[in-house]
């Protein structure tokens, strides 16, 4: 019993060695493998994330694979909620969150302003679009992208061609209860979408702004406090067509067998939502940088497009199931948002809309 | 001569701990939550100097006051509807002769065992216009009636209001049917010796000697009504509906930040609760005027309904079908289904989300710590709470007199606000993120409904028994053990339900204190719902139901109270 014991010790420590020697040999970055030993005697990481819980899971399992005796020990944390209590813990000296991602940049922004995060190049600094990163301190590995979702055992092909343009849904077959709209102050997917139509550019005032917002309001769609319902509801089939959603969300589904369907309609409002960065005072910063650089890494890439969205990496094809489909599309025509004027509108805008719905 | 009911000098040092622990877990996060509500405000949170604005902006804003005239007049019908009908199936249940009583007696109390949004969750799946089980059903048991038939929508204000009554429906039968069942039945059999009928002996006799309850029921059903905000606030926007506590939530959570306004918004609520409170004690003040147990002997004998038999079966099946058969068998094939449909196939079945509650480490861990945590819970708040209830109205205690208001103050702070204030206080402790920094905010947030539950038992019952124990002899704690607890064990035993139960479900503070190291059902189920995976969370909330009734059935074993048997 003894001998088997010490065996299966002998084994493992040659294992060890042999998968230490292994990463060493195969290097995915310089000094991967001296982060990876210094990570080990911290033996777990802690990551407030937003992304949905079972995406964050797999994401941490693929880590852990990658690197063994490194753990991630998740927190659900969505938006608003995540930023209140790292800060909150962060001036209480209670250093929880290794590492912390947030979908709202403002927000993480705020944080970065305070001094609370950790200015920390990633290796794949120069694969990553400057869209979807904040100096040498955050990153986003996931694309949001809008998208208007249909559901396709009520909409016909016919009336999906007329949703591959934004003015499509003022049609008037999707009029008096086929259409679901998003009216909430939690969900920067759905600000995304009115920063893009309240757009103070003369071209894009003339196509959409406030006569357009206005017109959806006309077509007496159902609105939605929450986009997880809106989402379900499109789904069980009770609306057929629901805008603001991305892309994400919306394969999570159909990914399970949803009768659903998406367009991506032009210009697509195409932002960072998952600002990752590692905490200034975290108590594991090795291990933190070690999960910081895999998930904005080519690795991270990979396995983010297996659990969850779209990777933003330069280089790295979209080898989703979904992108495989006939039907789908990837974005013809990408319309930035701008993160000083979203700070400065968030809720200018939604007064805007939540008036003209209101007055619906 | 009467003798102290409490050995007060040696139980001094007692005292001070209680009332010490108290204040510090009930009292400092309302604290925190008044000087969120005097902070100046910034674009990331709350600035370090002082402020009256926030208070300003929500006393004299229309959208406020707007929404706090919506959340309490829905208050007001939903605590009128559940009171209602609580009471007349508590009625039914405690003093009549109804058939089957031990089984309605748990199937009424099925509804609280899912949190007010996994209900809503189900009524959305039963209830939507189009693709709503019922309409579903309807439409195609009776095609006449048309592809656009809808019985039911409840994206409407009556879809709140229904989801609310039943959410509430079934604490008010709690809460009642204890001091309905200690009832001695003599008063009213004179009354109707005398002449009197039912309804005039229920509205002359019932009511009145049970005013203790039904005021305490009236005001904890107003308050969690009044700040109730999954509901309305996944409802009520869908047609421009905003109520207040909503409006709170969104000022603390959502960007950009307003915690300042959320928690100013609160103290109007603290206000209103705390008019509430001093109306229950004034119209309870007079204790003996409302004792139905005293040193006589009493009887409960169960009124006969003769004719009235079917009437109230069908009620009681009406409501058993509507609050809990329905919902249940929603969300049950819910958490068997792959995604949201209303038409129903083979290949959209799976049993994938109960396989991996049971096979991922962290879920069963977290159905364990749930039962734990909820079990140490309802026992701290019973204990707690009865011992202040105890002092107040029977042993006259001073202390025990501030703690049973004091200890009352966390129901009128909205949860989130205060669970932001219990997060702010144990944040600067070395006990954060520890399990018992979780139990210590559970029993915080639920000792109010501990304090304040067993108050109506405590006034109904004489201090002659225990009186007449101590004449003969037995120390304070013997007649305590002997002759009060006994008295009261049917609501010492709903105190415990509804603390436990409530425990178990708990989610604003658990959501925030919440440790990958102590992981909770609740918490869990919360996550898969707002990830999206409904049927995750149908079948989390399934298993969270079973292990809630296990534990009321196991409890009954085990305190032997047997409604059926119509014995204590």
């Amino acid at each position: 019993m003894r001998l088997s014991a010490l065996n299966a010790l002998a084994m493992t420590a040659l294992l060890g060695l042999a998968g230490g020697q292994a990463l060493a040999q195969t290097e995915r970055y310089p000094g991967e493998q001296a982060l990876y030993e210094a990570a080990k005697p911290e033996k777990t990481i802690t990551w407030y994330f937003s992304i949905p819980a079972a995406a964050a899971r797999a994401l941490g399992s693929e880590f852990e694979q990658q690197y063994p005796g490194v753990t991630v020990e998740g927190i659900f944390a969505p938006s608003s909620l995540g930023y209140q209590r790292f800060l909150t813990e962060t001036e209480n000296k209670q250093y929880v969150a290794d590492v912390v991602s947030i979908s709202d940049f403002p927000l993480m922004n705020q944080l970065h302003a305070a001094g609370h995060l950790m200015q920390h190049k990633v290796p794949a600094f120069d694969q990553i679009p400057s869209a979807f990163r904040a100096g040498e301190w955050g990153y986003t590995p996931t694309a949001t992208e809008l998208v208007v979702i249909y559901n396709a055992n009520k909409v016909t092909p016919e009336e999906a061609k007329l949703l591959e343009q934004w003015e499509g849904v003022l049609d008037p077959a999707f009029a008096n209860g086929r259409l679901g709209v998003a009216a909430m102050r939690n969900c920067g997917t759905c600000y995304a979408g009115l920063h893009m139509f309240l757009d103070p550019d003369p071209e894009m005032q003339k196509r959409f702004g406030t006569d357009f917002l206005k017109k959806i309001a006309d077509q007496k769609p159902k609105v939605y406090t929450d986009v997880i319902v809106a989402l379900d509801r499109v789904v069980a089939g009770e609306i057929d067509v629901y805008f603001f959603l991305h892309d994400a969300a919306a394969n999570s589904k159909w990914a399970v067998g949803a009768p659903i369907r998406w367009t991506k309609p032009a210009p697509t409002p195409v932002f960072g939502g998952g600002w990752t960065a590692v905490s200034a005072n975290s108590t594991r910063p090795n291990g933190a940088k070690l999960f910081i650089n895999w998930l904005t890494g080519p690795d991270g890439a990979a396995a983010i497009q297996k659990h969850y969205g779209r990777a933003i990496l330069d280089g790295v094809a979209d080898s989703r199931k979904v992108a495989q489909e006939p039907w789908y599309v990837q974005v013809k025509d990408r319309y930035d948002v701008d993160f000083e004027r979203w700070e400065k509108t968030f809720i200018s805008y939604n007064d805007i809309w939540f008036d003209i719905l209101q007055q619906q | 001569m009467r003798h102290r009911l409490l050995p007060f000098r040696s139980t001094n040092l007692a005292w001070a701990l209680v009332g010490g622990l108290v204040a510090i877990i009930a009292l400092v996060p309302i604290l925190f939550a008044v000087d969120s509500a005097l902070r100046v405000q910034t674009p990331a949170g709350l600035g370090s100097e002082y402020t009256l604005a926030n208070v300003e902006s929500v006393l004299f804003s229309a959208q406020y006051t707007r929404a706090l005239m919506r959340a309490v007049t829905l208050a007001l019908v939903v605590t009128f509807l559940s009171t209602v009908v609580g009471v007349i199936t508590a009625y039914l249940i405690s003093r009549t002769d109804l058939p089957g009583k031990a089984v309605w007696d748990i199937l009424i109390l099925t509804p609280m065992f899912l949190s007010p949004f996994v209900g809503l969750v189900a009524w959305i799946t039963l209830g939507s216009r189009e693709t709503g089980m019922i309409n579903v059903f309807l439409r195609a048991v009776f095609p006449f009636l048309g592809d656009r038939f809808a019985l039911v929508d409840i994206w409407t204000w009556w879809g709140i209001v229904w989801v609310m009554f039943l959410t509430f429906c079934p604490f008010v039968y709690l809460f009642v049917q204890g001091p309905l069942r200690r009832m001695d039945s003599s008063l009213e059999e004179a009354a109707r010796m005398c002449g009197a009928s039912h309804l005039s002996t229920i509205t002359r006799i019932t009511i009145p000697l049970m005013r203790p309850a039904l005021v305490a029921t009236i005001l904890l059903i107003f308050v969690m009504a009044v700040e109730m905000y999954t509901i309305p606030g996944m409802i009520g926007p869908s047609f421009g509906y905003i109520t207040l506590p909503w409006k709170i939530v969104a000022d603390a959570t959502l960007y950009p930040i307003q915690r300042g306004n959320a928690a100013a918004a609160g103290i109007i609520l603290l206000l209103i609760t705390l008019v509430g409170m001093w109306l229950q004690r004034r119209l309870t003040r007079k204790a003996e005027r409302f004792v139905t147990v005293g040193g006589k002997g009493f009887r409960s004998a169960p009124v006969k309904l003769g004719r009235l038999k079917w009437p109230a079966l069908i009620l009681c099946g009406a409501y058993v079908a509507l609050a809990v058969v329905l919902p249940f068998v929603s969300l049950t094939v819910s958490s068997f289904m792959r995604f949201s449909s209303s038409t129903l196939s083979a290949d959209i079945f799976t049993a994938i989300h109960y396989r991996e509650i049971f096979a991922r480490s962290d879920t069963f861990a977290g159905v364990m710590n749930s039962i734990y945590l909820s079990l140490a819970a309802g026992a701290l708040c019973l204990s707690i709470g009865f011992l202040i209830s105890y002092g107040d109205i029977k042993g006259g205690n001073r202390t025990a007199r501030v703690l049973a208001v004091l200890g009352v103050l966390p129901i009128a702070v909205p949860g989130f606000v205060y669970s932001l204030g219990i997060m702010e206080m144990y944040v600067r402790t070395v006990l954060y993120g520890t399990a018992f920094v979780m139990l210590l905010a559970h029993v915080a947030k639920l000792l109010p409904y501990a304090i304040l539950v067993p108050r109506a038992g405590l006034l109904q019952t004489s201090n002659d028994l225990e009186e007449s124990a101590r004449t003969t002899g037995a120390s304070w704690f013997r007649a305590f053990r002997l002759v009060t607890i006994p008295l009261l064990k049917p609501v010492l035993v709903a105190v415990f339900f509804f603390s436990a139960l409530n425990s178990m479900k708990e989610l604003s503070a658990s959501v925030l204190l919440y440790s990958p190291r102590f992981p909770l059902l609740s918490v869990q189920t919360f996550h898969a719902t707002q990830s999206g995976d409904y049927q995750l969370g149908a079948a989390m909330s399934v298993v969270q139901t079973v292990i809630m009734l296990a534990i009321v059935v196991i409890t009954r074993i085990v305190f032997r109270v047997r409604l059926e048997k119509g014995a204590i």
